[in-house]
């Protein structure tokens, strides 16, 4: 083994996957469809989660938390309601004849079934003998109800009747005073399953597997599903926090804000572990701050003290506005600190992008670059990275328009591909062409696609041939790929620009000048034919972008 | 050297494919993003996004090269959202419960995440799944040039932060 290897193997560990990845990335896989047919996106989950607060909350009188310690011994348990396999076996089989002794325990829209949290609350009630608790301890990702199979869910017991004076205008907090001390609750972990048919199926009886009252930690903990470094559960009592007050959140974000217009010394008040701030001092053109503004939109919010705050900086006399969601909350000394982000557990998920800040109301224009430099361009979300595989080559570099109200991905891509070829019959190259000109005349002649004349028009400062192209009725295509290809790159045997059966492709043609290494260059938005003109006005700012830089 | 991960994956067949690249892809995560959590994280939405297509990822000469790039693309895009640095930060386990090793490896990864983000994905690339630099340079969409330029450099930082000689 080399040696960097084995200083790689060293930073690796011992580390082992969770012996369920395999049904995660199922679950996962089907949770998205599921959300994509409700058509209620990643929020069914949360709206779930939110659900159990309405439902279990029992307000009390004014009064101070338990300042009785009354800790629950340790405990564990099982299956329930149930309390062996065979018994849930023949809870499915009658549950099946409709018996309906037994048909509570199914849920046939599975994860964002409201029955579900009317299960969990039966037996926090029946089997725990708790009055009062919620089930939705964390505004994060994972709060109260895991996301993946089986399901997993940390419910913290509330004292009944009482309120909690830490968190007297949080609509979750004020009814939750802790039961052990003035901030720990009781906590326990619950695991379901359906034990004998897919989690999906809209016949199969849930069963608790097993459960567990948590341990205290030694360390504030406000979230609730989390593991360690070598990913073994590592869960905890729930710990709340004594929010920052008022005062003292305003006192920091204002001289957050004062620090980022006298452009220096705003990285102090930032969490260590914070993400990088973008626009920390200027705007994306540079622009300095004059002044800025913000306001509270939450907290402070139980248990973790948060407050979620929106700031806006102004630059160039108040025509630029840059907006960015902020929460303060403790650090592990106590010390309130800011963190860039939101308490929204769904904002910036995966293929959103950077929404979090915005400048005059739009996503974040980044500049990318292709060919060492030689092109580079300036995008904004939701144009990212191809996320597919073979959108890049040292000669060919891709984009994809991830709208979320549309069909992103595969679908609707912005490639650009330096000295591209013609393609032949059978996906094979053909040779190189002399020009741009003798490029758009190859791919009109080509009988598996049809092409519009081309026309003149400007992209960074070069004429280009700008031409739509569709593929041809009957068109043929080869093992590649399931369409006709348009042109491909020089250096990727086979694989190229497709462009499939109902999409709609638009073509630049270049000659660049002298001093860049490749002598075309081709330009190719393509997006099925109903959301063409939608992706092209969106494809335009990138394209005007453009910019040419010899070596 | 090709993709070593191509051979072994044989069957187009999305479980076979799991099981064979699945742990690979969590490790060379973890090594890219230092944090096992959200490499697994990461590593779930790929292989997610893998089946989601594997009509057309399993018919590709290299299904593990796409959700190699793939698992690039959503690291680079990923917002460190506040659950996952909450996450992170809770699943700060006190010190006498980290096993023996733990400093060391947390050493490899401090001083690897104090790479450059494409020096990092080059070393991964090259140096712990063993592709070629025509390979990796496929994944990373660079020049196999540029990729020996980004592991050299990649090799003597991370040598020069571990205070290791070559």
């Amino acid at each position: 083994m080399s040696e960097t290897k084995e200083l790689l193997r060293r930073g690796v560990g011992e580390f082992e996957p969770m012996p369920d990845a395999f049904d995660r990335v199922l679950a996962r896989r089907d949770r998205k469809q599921r959300n994509q047919r409700v058509a209620a996106g990643v929020l069914g989950i949360a709206v779930f989660a939110l659900a159990a607060i309405g439902l279990v909350r029992l307000l009390g009188s004014e009064s101070t938390p338990a300042s009785d310690p009354t800790p629950a011994p340790p405990t564990s348990g099982g299956m329930w309601p149930q309390s062996s396999l065979e018994e849930a076996r023949e809870a499915q089989r009658l549950a099946d004849a409709g018996d309906p002794r037994y048909t509570w325990q199914i849920f046939p829209e599975s994860a964002s079934d409201p029955r579900m949290l009317e299960f969990f609350t039966r037996f926090l009630q029946e089997e725990l003998g708790w009055e009062a608790f919620d089930l939705s301890v964390f505004p994060g990702l994972y709060a109260g109800v895991a996301p993946d199979l089986p399901w997993e869910m940390l419910a913290v017991r509330c004292s009944p009747g009482q309120t909690n004076p830490l968190y007297p205008d949080d609509p979750e907090g004020r009814g939750c005073a802790p039961t052990i001390d003035e901030y720990r609750y009781e906590t326990v972990y619950v695991g379901a399953e359906t034990p004998f048919r897919v989690a999906d199926d809209p016949s199969a009886i849930w069963v608790v597997t097993r459960w567990a009252m948590l341990q205290p930690s030694d360390v504030q903990v406000t979230g609730t599903n989390y593991r360690d470094d070598n990913g073994d559960i590592f869960r905890r009592q729930v710990r709340q926090v004594v929010p920052p007050s008022d005062a003292e959140a305003t006192a920091l974000v204002e001289a957050f804000l004062q620090a980022r217009v006298d452009g220096e010394g705003a990285e102090e008040y930032l969490a260590p572990a914070a993400s990088q701030v973008p626009l920390l001092y200027a705007t994306t053109s540079d622009g300095p701050y004059e002044r800025s503004e913000f306001e509270l939109v939450q907290g402070p919010v139980w248990p973790g003290g948060w407050r979620e705050f929106t700031v806006r900086l102004f630059a160039a006399g108040g025509s630029t506005v840059v907006e960015q969601p902020f929460l303060v909350e403790r650090d592990e000394d106590g010390r309130p600190v800011l963190v860039y982000g939101t308490l929204d557990p769904f904002e910036g998920l995966f293929g959103m992008g950077d929404v979090l800040t915005t400048e005059n109301g739009g996503g974040l224009v980044e500049p990318y670059e292709f060919l060492d430099g030689e092109v580079t361009f300036d995008a904004a979300w939701p144009w990212d990275w191809y996320v597919g595989g073979w959108g890049f080559t040292p000669t060919m570099t891709t984009l994809q328009f991830d709208d979320p109200d549309q069909s992103a991905g595969f679908d609707q891509l912005l490639a650009i591909v330096a000295d591209p070829l013609p393609v032949e019959i059978g996906c094979r190259q053909g040779p190189a062409p002399a020009d741009a000109e003798a490029l758009a005349r190859s791919i009109r002649s080509d009988p598996d696609l049809e092409a519009t004349e081309p026309v003149a028009v400007n992209v960074g400062g070069i004429v280009a041939l700008k031409m739509d192209v569709v593929a041809a009725t009957g068109a043929s295509f080869c093992e590649e790929g399931p369409a006709p290809q348009v042109v491909t790159p020089n250096d990727h045997g086979g694989r190229g620009v497709f462009l499939g059966q109902g999409k709609r492709m638009r073509l630049y043609l270049l000659d660049l000048p002298e001093g860049l290494s490749p002598r075309t260059l081709a330009i190719a938005i393509s997006a099925p034919e109903a959301d063409f003109e939608h992706v092209m006005e969106a494809a335009e700012p990138i394209v005007d972008s453009i910019e040419f830089h010899a070596r | 050297m090709a993709l070593p991960i191509e051979a072994r994956t044989g069957a187009a067949d999305f479980e076979s494919f799991f099981r064979a690249e699945y742990r690979s892809l969590c490790q060379a995560l973890i090594l890219l993003v230092g944090d096992a959590l959200e490499a697994e994280e990461i590593a779930q939405e790929t292989m997610t996004r893998v089946l989601e297509r594997w009509d057309r990822v399993g018919a590709m000469d290299s299904p593990a090269g796409y959700a190699y790039r793939t698992a690039l693309n959503l690291q680079r895009k990923r917002i460190r959202r506040l659950a996952v640095r909450a996450k992170r930060r809770f699943a700060s386990v006190p010190v006498a419960d980290i096993g023996a090793g733990a400093s060391d490896r947390h050493d490899v990864r401090r001083a690897l995440q104090e790479l450059p983000d494409g020096l990092r994905a080059a070393l991964i690339l090259v140096d712990w799944l063993d592709m070629d630099t025509e390979e990796a340079g496929r994944v990373l969409g660079l020049k196999p040039a540029s990729v020996r330029v980004r592991l050299h450099r990649a090799r003597s930082a991370l040598r020069d932060a571990l205070g290791e000689t070559s």
